[in-house]
């Protein structure tokens, strides 16, 4: 069993190496899985125990779902192939969310630009009522979002985990969030920033997260919460529903 | 959709073994240590895993991922030599998912064994609970749901041959309609021993596996946690270290 399970949806071998050892200063003494889903896996980790690898092609949420089903720890987390996580930041966040109940989880602050050069947003940034996408009837204004969030195993299980209607790996996040929180689950901002992404808007590489955003996300995000929402516990086998291709790869 | 869990260390064999299933609709689950062949990165029917479990683990991890509505399983030093649609027909033409298919093999030798070679009292070690005509689930084909609903494999035997025999004495006692055909649905290559690749496996039987079923079947239970993978060497020492 590992403390922390990392699952990161990859299109980018290249960067899986730099990647997994940024998540080893990151965690200092907590042991943990690196669980990568995706394309292929870059030959330095090959040979690694904790480093398990599901060749997939379909959408980053359902990579996610299906790459949390491996999970061995009691802790779970994810993150994007573009970041690198910062030392000692996910150890500090695994110490908040182990004093807290496994109800609760953690918001993990990051933050994106071109070659790392982005600032990590204020404490406002991290709550439904700041995106203009979150104002909607079913959408508590004070819950926190937590597009990259750290939970119990066991709750994330409980709950159903991602909804894969989703592609993006980020309105099922929010979806999830507000699950957590509905379920009496209290949501806490990580101590400091833990992942600096190297994110280029606008680029080929990006067209199909831009796509699924407008043209299958918002508008299932749209058709759930624009009204009264109680939903809390979904199938956590509702991935087998969606397709095991995803645009990027027709 | 028919998932065929494939606990594998020979990737060489993967080609052939892939080309060789006859089947309509079908996802194979390869469940591996070493690289998937650069030949079948292509088809999107092919799951992958790198683990480096046992064979057992190996095994339930890939059911963890089976879509199919029915599953089975196979060796990877073996190919099919007839097709599964048949099978899945029969499956598909009673409605009571507890039937379960088993199909004969043939290894090395290409020898057909009459049915008294796959029954499950001659063919693993004495158990009473077992009864005369039960059948050995080796090569089987069942509904996912109900493999589900048995928790799978018990991830505590190491090799395959021994978790199909409990996985078989726990569905028959749990009053599964079993029918074995005489169709021989795969030929496989047999290592007797410590021949070639074959002493772990070996000595996981003899040293652990066959004794551990006897024992485990004096108070059998017919369903255990699917999720006892988990409870397992993430690192099966006997061939990875």
């Amino acid at each position: 069993m590992y403390n922390i399970t990392i699952c990161i949806p990859s299109i980018r071998t290249e960067r899986q190496a730099d990647l997994y050892d940024s998540i080893k200063n990151s965690v200092e003494n907590y042991s943990f899985e690196l669980i990568l889903v995706g394309t292929s896996i870059h030959q330095n980790l090959v040979g690694l125990p904790n480093v398990k690898f599901i060749l997939s092609y379909s959408a980053p949420a359902r990579c996610a779902q299906i790459g949390f089903l491996l999970s061995e720890s009691e802790i779970i987390t994810w993150g994007s192939d573009d970041g690198r996580f910062q030392p000692k930041a996910l150890k500090e966040c695994i110490d908040l969310l182990l004093s807290k109940t496994t109800k609760d989880g953690i918001t993990i602050r990051y933050c994106e630009g071109p070659n790392f050069t982005g600032s990590c947003p204020d404490d406002s940034y991290w709550t439904g009522y700041t995106h203009a996408d979150q104002r909607l009837i079913g959408v508590n204004p004070s819950w926190k979002i937590a597009p990259v969030g750290m939970y119990y195993t066991e709750t994330f299980y409980k709950l159903g985990g991602f909804d894969c209607r989703f592609e993006h790996l980020n309105m099922c996040c929010h979806d999830l969030a507000y699950r957590i929180q509905k379920n009496g689950g209290q949501i806490y901002l990580s101590p400091n920033l833990v992942i600096n992404c190297d994110q280029n808007p606008g680029t080929q590489e990006h067209a199909p997260v831009q796509n699924a955003y407008f043209i299958n996300d918002l508008p299932l995000w749209n058709s759930l919460y624009n009204k009264e929402n109680n939903i809390i516990n979904i199938d956590y086998d509702n991935w087998k529903k969606a397709p095991s291709v995803w645009r990027r790869f027709k | 959709m028919l998932s065929i869990i494939l606990p594998s260390i020979r990737p060489h064999n993967l080609d052939k073994l892939y080309h060789s299933i006859i089947c309509d609709c079908f996802e194979l689950i390869i469940i591996s240590p070493y690289d998937l062949p650069d030949c079948l990165k292509q088809y999107k029917n092919i799951k992958y895993v790198r683990d480096f479990g046992s064979p057992v683990r190996a095994s339930q991890i890939g059911a963890t991922l089976a879509e199919g509505k029915y599953i089975t399983w196979m060796a990877d030093d073996g190919v099919y030599i007839n097709s599964l649609d048949n099978i899945i027909k029969m499956l598909n033409n009673d409605d009571n998912t507890k039937n379960v298919v088993c199909c004969k093999y043939t290894e090395g030798d290409g020898i057909v064994h009459n049915d008294n070679y796959y029954l499950l009292q001659n063919a693993y070690p004495y158990v009473s609970c077992v009864k005369s005509n039960w059948w050995i689930f080796n090569l089987g084909i069942m509904h996912t749901s109900y493999f589900n609903s048995l928790g799978g494999w018990d991830c505590s035997f190491e090799t395959t041959a021994l978790s199909h025999a409990d996985l078989a004495l726990r569905a028959q006692l749990d009053n599964a309609s079993v029918n074995m055909l005489q169709t021989v649905l795969i030929e496989c290559t047999h290592m007797p021993n410590i021949t070639g690749d074959h002493a772990p496996v070996h000595y996981a039987h003899t040293e652990h596996d066959a004794n551990f079923y006897s024992i485990k079947n004096q108070h059998p239970q017919i369903k255990i946690d699917i999720n006892n993978w988990k409870n397992s060497p993430k690192i099966w020492s006997r061939r990875f270290v």
